[in-house]
């Protein structure tokens, strides 16, 4: 009987979340695709890292970074602060392009580092559209108190959307905005970018 | 049941090779087939795909992209043979009068 009811429970929800995704706003970018905004921002983990000392702690989120590809600008095991960068295209959401060409019909992420834009005003009906994101980060680890430190990230967004002809690269747009997180970039085409946490995710494993 | 449908929808690595085999094998078909309209249909498939730069390379070797100056074939071309260097003949001095 519990059964049934959670069963019920899931397929009402299911339907709920069908009928709010049908009911995204969706945005027309050109003659062929449409643009659906990235979805608010979900809650902030803590960043709790298991240490004796906050050297250590220092040490192990260094380690974490590294490994997933940021480069440490700089580290200072008196007052426990890391800094550094990355360019990893996930560490913001900038929603999904739904596109629909006359030969087929794709979604994909709008935070890709390049993709295809059918464009009937681009030459051969195509362009490229090139996203680059450089995020820079400030983390700050406190002394452990009972074997556990805890950390404040403060971070910086900065993307760049370019589109370029396809055959011979040419520039035809490009647009730079920086943000922090809780902030909605929007970009002249239309595209809205935000953080998506992830930065912070990999730190809170 | 349910952990296999948890991995069904959370998009396990097996789906990824699905599609990633699925984006092969349209690839495979657009390089056999070679035309245009083959290597658009990857393209509109898999805008963001592995073999976007290859299929836009293609695109402009096949002369399809509107603005790409293709050259002539060179059989359509009149071969310019170099002039040969005339025999310079001693020029005689011309009385005026």
């Amino acid at each position: 009987m519990i059964k049934a009811v959670s069963g019920r429970g899931a397929g009402a929800a299911f339907a709920i979340a069908l009928i709010l995704s049908a009911c995204a706003p969706n945005v027309k970018i050109g003659a062929f695709a449409f643009y659906t905004p990235p979805a608010a921002t979900t809650a902030r983990e803590p960043i709790e890292i298991t240490a004796n000392t906050g050297r250590q702690a220092l040490d192990i989120v260094a380690k974490t970074l590294r490994a997933d590809g940021a480069r440490i600008t700089a580290k200072s095991t008196r007052h426990l602060t890391i800094e550094g960068k990355d360019t990893r295209n996930d560490r913001v959401a900038c929603g999904t392009i739904t596109q629909s060409a006359p030969e087929g019909r794709s979604t994909f992420a709008a935070n890709a580092e390049r993709a295809v834009l059918f464009d009937a005003g681009a030459p051969g009906g195509i362009k490229f559209r090139l996203v680059d994101v450089e995020t820079r980060f400030r983390l700050t680890m406190s002394r452990p108190v009972n074997g556990v430190s805890t950390g404040a990230l403060a971070q910086t967004h900065r993307v760049t959307i370019r589109t370029t002809t396809a055959d011979q690269r040419k520039l035809l747009s490009s647009q730079t905005l920086t943000f922090a997180p809780g902030a909605r970039a929007t970009f002249d085409d239309g595209t809205v970018c935000v953080s998506s946490g992830q930065l912070r995710k990999v730190l809170a494993r | 049941m349910r952990a296999f449908l948890m991995v069904l929808l959370a998009g396990a690595p097996g789906r990824t090779v699905a599609a990633d085999r699925a984006e092969t094998e349209v690839w495979s078909q657009a390089m056999t087939s070679n035309s245009p309209e083959a290597y658009f249909l990857y393209l509109s498939r898999y805008p963001t795909g592995e073999f976007v730069e290859l299929a836009v390379a293609a695109l402009i070797r096949l002369g399809a992209l509107g603005s790409q100056v293709t050259a002539p074939p060179p059989a359509a071309v009149a071969p310019v043979v170099p002039a040969l260097p005339q025999p310079v003949e001693p020029v005689e001095p011309v009385d005026p009068y």
